[in-house]
């Protein structure tokens, strides 16, 4: 084979809407050289499709490429740029870049091992999947096993560098940089990105015409000699065993970036991706089991975009990751356990086959390095940041919703008859329009690092994100909550009904309610009563499902327990020994829960078989509570006129919840507002309504950035490549076709001096996280 | 992010209830349609490609099922409702086919009285309801042919005169059942995109009606931001 070097895109097909890791061996411009791999996103990891190692991020799969081939030809290589970056901000200052990274530098004001080499970018007709869709990166030569992806999505392209901090790796030296592993080790606080956003410009085409490109291919064979790559040797051995790249999958630091044991990491001892010094070779070779024997196979739950694993595979050993959250911190025991190296971690194996006898095992693994606890980790520390606008906005929003919840509790503690304008099903809406607007303000915000989309299979996503902000918004609130419906329900006789009801059902209640299958004896009862429990100690109402779901089955299998012989049990069969189960249960709190569910789960979550098992149990309940459920002639299970007016209200407001939660994102836009003054420079995430006119976003800035004379700043935005006074007529939607990577809106003094500011951004001055950090 | 209109990203989820009076083959029916593997000529003839996958509850305890299906390129995801079938459970109707997209009103052909209470069950939906819900009509049970009580002319009239469709089917023999949900299928995708289209820009959105049509993107935020989500960033 010939001595090559790969430059490589991850970017979503349009088409097919699944990522994919384009490669291209630089040697040869031909389109055939083009090699592109699909993602696959199965099982809360990510993994090339043609290979059996899957990743719990899309980063730790890149990261691994760069260090070990597998199926593809060679490594892969980042941009030197980024791989000889040795310091946070000199990261930092290449996600400011945006698209100009790959501009040829004109000045090179940064030596000679830095911006040399820009790279190629080849295009291709957006939104084909035939053709090449390839934009690559062609560097000088230069090693690095640090992690850099470029993910591309839609024709809103966005282009992200990630260099997370869990990579510990020896970054190469460049003299020799295939046979001496230098093990200077970099860490950098934050992942970095690079936005680039130009509309069409983005949109991968081929052919090698530069489109909109602020630069295009250099022609000229100066330009090509210089880019040529410097002649790699091939691996030595292609088909090693050892696959040191292992080591990126290291669970602790990757889940807690900026938490303090980040610090206390060792490096790891990544051999370079060819010609590894065999003693490190040997040294990985101790923990790490050869991928082709697999150890470690990890079967997750296979969510599907749905809410809840569906009963099937639910047992009562699934985990709840809102109630485990609130012992004492099982991963972190987990990981302290004396561990030869710890550092390391094998890709996972993909199981292709069923689930089979690995689940239960798994289910382990699935808690402790699920991608979306991982989400859930980043968007609580983030939402406890208040300098972050995810987090203030957050954070203002429990601290008032604190003070409302005592309101109601003291109301109800003075004066215990008094009419209370307050209801539970108004608090627990309030809540679930809160948790939709910063759902979606968290992803217009960009806030998040590394994105969502890196972090989480696309399938899995919404799930996930829901999941965190349940974390972030009603596990702080949930005692005060709970207090606070509990007296709500007090108050208005709903829960001392049905405790009624439930005593007037004991007795006889398989004849009452027309029970004739098999129902759970007294210690299946007990069971379920126990998942009850459970549920009250959640605030999650995906676990509550998932104990819901629990508590069925256990009624299902008892039904089944009568009917062994494959007669069909039908819902005419359930409904009846559910509601014996609630009634033996006993327990009138599984009305909050009933509501609580009802009102915080997403509509759309509703349908599924989470929905259907929930709504049973609504149905139990009236069932229970129908007044004629105790005279046989007449039907019982009739539903009061109020509770079909509480029903129909219920559908009704549910649905048009989620239409003017469209509309609220339709009409209002996070904006990124870069703010530079002399040495001054900050980035800051504002609020845009429509409506409002630029001039209040221009004060907004004024009050953000603490500037005393507004008149001269002006806010600018990017448009056709250069930087334009924003139209006072603007609005945020205009936005969306406007901004190109980068901060989307820039407030700077009206005499700005541009081509500074050009220079500032490409040579790295400006350290946006510091100059956050000094506010 | 998935932004964008491209074809393939859309997702329609269905929620589909099944009702009709106790023995008449609901539960039959769905099991013989959501646990059969798929490879039938006619299909292919159809140009749709079916997946099969069972999602959810083991053996034969089905009071909800699911199924995905590919239809000309467009993914759909089913979630089949049962429901109990007794009349005495009639009142909980309601809260079990909020939300529906299709009902399936199921009788049997030998048994009169069941098609009754299908007429019982449009009346309602309808009412309730309104005319986007798509209704189908299912005579099951044909393989008993001969003890047939209800005339094909008397329900396929009726079914018309209702705006429904009328199937015959035949969970025992698997006669008539991927049809019916195919059918069904298709029309619920023909409201949806109506649906889409009297929203205007609407495409990409998820849900907004009443009645509850999913129609889920990869990323609905980032679809209904024009694109302009990742850029924010």
């Amino acid at each position: 084979m010939q001595p090559t070097r790969i430059t490589f895109l991850v970017r979503k097909c349009s088409s097919s809407q699944r990522k994919m890791l384009c490669v291209r061996v630089t040697a040869d411009r031909a389109a055939s050289s083009i090699k592109e791999c699909l993602i696959c996103e199965e099982d809360s990891t990510f993994a090339l499709e043609s290979s059996a190692l899957s990743f719990p991020d899309l980063c730790r799969l890149v990261a691994f490429y760069c260090i070990s081939r597998d199926v593809l030809p060679f490594p892969l290589e980042l941009p030197e740029a980024i791989a000889q970056a040795s310091s946070h901000r000199k990261l930092e200052a290449i996600s400011h870049m945006g698209l100009e990274f790959w501009c040829p530098l004109s000045d090179t004001q940064n030596g000679p091992g830095d911006w040399q080499a820009p790279p190629t970018i080849i295009k291709a007709p957006p939104s084909t999947t035939k053709a090449p869709p390839i934009s690559a990166t062609q560097v000088k030569a230069g090693l690095s096993q640090d992690l850099c992806y470029l993910l591309s999505c839609g024709r809103q392209e966005s282009l992200c560098f990630i260099n997370p901090l869990f990579l510990q790796v020896e970054q190469q030296q460049q003299q020799q940089p295939t046979q001496v592993a230098s093990h200077k080790r970099h860490r950098f606080k934050r992942s970095m990105r690079v936005r680039v956003s130009t509309e069409s410009s983005m949109t991968l085409s081929g052919g090698g015409g530069a489109g909109s490109f602020p630069s295009s291919v250099p022609e000229d064979p100066q330009d090509q000699e210089r880019l040529q790559p410097t002649p790699l040797q091939p691996s030595p051995n292609p088909h090693r065993k050892i696959h040191p790249g292992a080591g990126v999958l290291r669970r602790t630091p990757a889940l807690s970036p900026t938490s303090a044991e980040d610090e206390d990491l060792v490096p790891i001892n990544v051999p370079p991706p060819v010609k590894a010094p065999t003693e490190q070779v040997v040294e990985v070779e101790e923990d790490l089991p050869a991928p082709e024997e697999p150890s470690i196979e990890v079967a997750c739950l296979a969510l599907e975009g749905r809410p809840a694993p569906s009963l099937a595979e639910l047992d009562s050993s699934s985990s709840f990751s809102s109630l485990e959250e609130e012992e004492p911190e099982p991963e972190d025991q987990f990981f302290k356990q004396p561990n030869h190296n710890p550092q390391h971690r094998p890709p996972m194996v993909r199981s292709r086959g069923g689930h089979g006898g690995l689940h239960r095992m798994s289910a382990a693994f699935v808690c402790f390095f699920a991608p979306e606890k991982r989400l859930a980790r980043l968007v609580e520390e983030l939402s406890r940041d208040r300098r972050s606008a995810f987090g203030s906005l957050v954070q203002e929003f429990i601290q008032r919703q604190r003070e409302e919840l005592r309101e109601v509790l003291a109301q109800a503690a003075s004066s215990s008859s008094s009419f209370s304008s307050t209801t539970s099903v108004g608090v627990l809406q309030g809540l679930r329009r809160f948790l939709s607007k910063a759902n979606c303000f968290l992803l217009d915000s960009g806030e998040l690092s590394p994105p969502l989309e890196t972090l989480v299979p696309d399938n899995e996503k919404d799930l996930a994100l829901e999941k965190a902000m349940f974390g972030c918004v009603l596990k702080p609130l949930r005692v005060l909550l709970g207090q606070a419906l509990l007296s709500l329900h007090r108050q208005d006789g709903s829960t001392q009904r049905l405790a009624c009801s439930l005593l007037d059902c004991q007795e006889g209640a398989m004849e009452h309610l027309g029970v004739l299958v098999g129902v759970p004896d007294t210690r299946g009862v007990e069971r379920v009563r126990q998942k009850l429990a459970l549920m009250q100690r959640t605030h999650s109402p995906i676990d509550k499902m998932l104990l819901l779901l629990q508590m069925c089955k256990a009624v299902q299998k008892a039904m089944g327990a009568l009917h062994d012989g494959g007669q069909e049990v039908s819902s005419t069969d359930f409904l009846p020994a559910l509601s014996y189960v609630i009634v033996m249960c006993n327990t009138p709190q599984i009305l909050l829960e009933v509501e609580y569910m009802m009102e915080l789960l997403e509509p759309s979550w509703l349908t599924g078989e989470g929905g259907y098992y929930l709504t049973s149990v609504y149905a139990s309940l009236c069932l229970i509570q129908s007044p004629e459920a105790e005279e046989d002639q007449v039907l019982p299970g009739g539903l009061t006129r109020e509770a079909q007016d509480g029903l129909r209200e219920w559908g009704r407001r549910r649905s048009l919840e989620a239409k003017s939660h469209q509309e609220r994102q339709q009409n209002q836009r996070c904006v990124r507002v870069l703010f530079q003054d002399g040495e001054r420079s900050a980035v800051r995430t504002l609020q845009w309504r429509a409506g409002e006119s630029s001039e209040a976003l221009a004060q907004l800035c004024a009050s953000t950035f603490a500037v005393s004379e507004p008149q001269d700043y002006t806010l600018y935005w990017r448009s056709g490549g250069e930087m334009r006074t924003l139209p006072t007529q603007a609005q945020p939607k205009d936005l969306a076709s406007h901004s190109e990577g980068g901060p989307s809106l820039s407030y700077l003094r009206t005499d700005h001096d541009f081509s500074k500011m050009r220079r500032l951004t490409r040579g790295g001055a400006v350290d946006l996280g510091e100059s956050m950090c000094e506010e | 992010m998935a932004t964008g209109g491209g074809a393939g990203n859309k997702t329609y989820s269905f929620k589909v209830v099944l009702l009709g009076e106790g023995c008449v083959g609901k539960t039959s029916l769905v099991l013989r349609y959501c646990e059969n593997k798929f490879n039938d000529k006619h299909i292919t003839t159809l140009q749709a490609s079916f997946l099969t996958k069972k999602l959810n509850i083991t053996g034969k305890r089905a009071s909800f099922l699911t199924k995905k299906l590919n239809i000309t390129g467009k993914r759909v995801n089913l979630a089949i409702w049962d429901t109990a079938g007794q009349e005495r459970f009639h009142a909980l109707g309601p809260i079990y086919y909020r939300d529906s997209n299709g009902a399936i009103l199921v009788y049997d052909i030998t048994d009169e009285d069941s098609f009754q209470k299908v007429k019982n069950w449009v009346k309602e939906l309808r009412k309730m309801l309104g005319n986007e819900i798509c209704l189908c009509i299912v005579g099951n049970k044909v393989d008993l042919e001969k003890e047939r009580h209800v005339s094909v002319e008397e329900a396929e009239g009726y079914a018309e005169s209702v705006g429904a469709k009328h199937y015959h089917t035949s969970a025992k023999l698997n006669k008539g059942i991927e049809e019916l949900f195919l059918d069904l299928c298709k029309r619920m995708m023909e409201t949806a995109q109506a649906e889409e289209r009297a929203k205007g820009n609407g495409a990409s959105q998820s849900t907004t009606s009443r009645r509850g049509v999913q129609i889920v993107d990869d990323d609905p935020q980032a679809a209904t931001a024009a694109g302009g989500c990742c850029s924010s960033a």
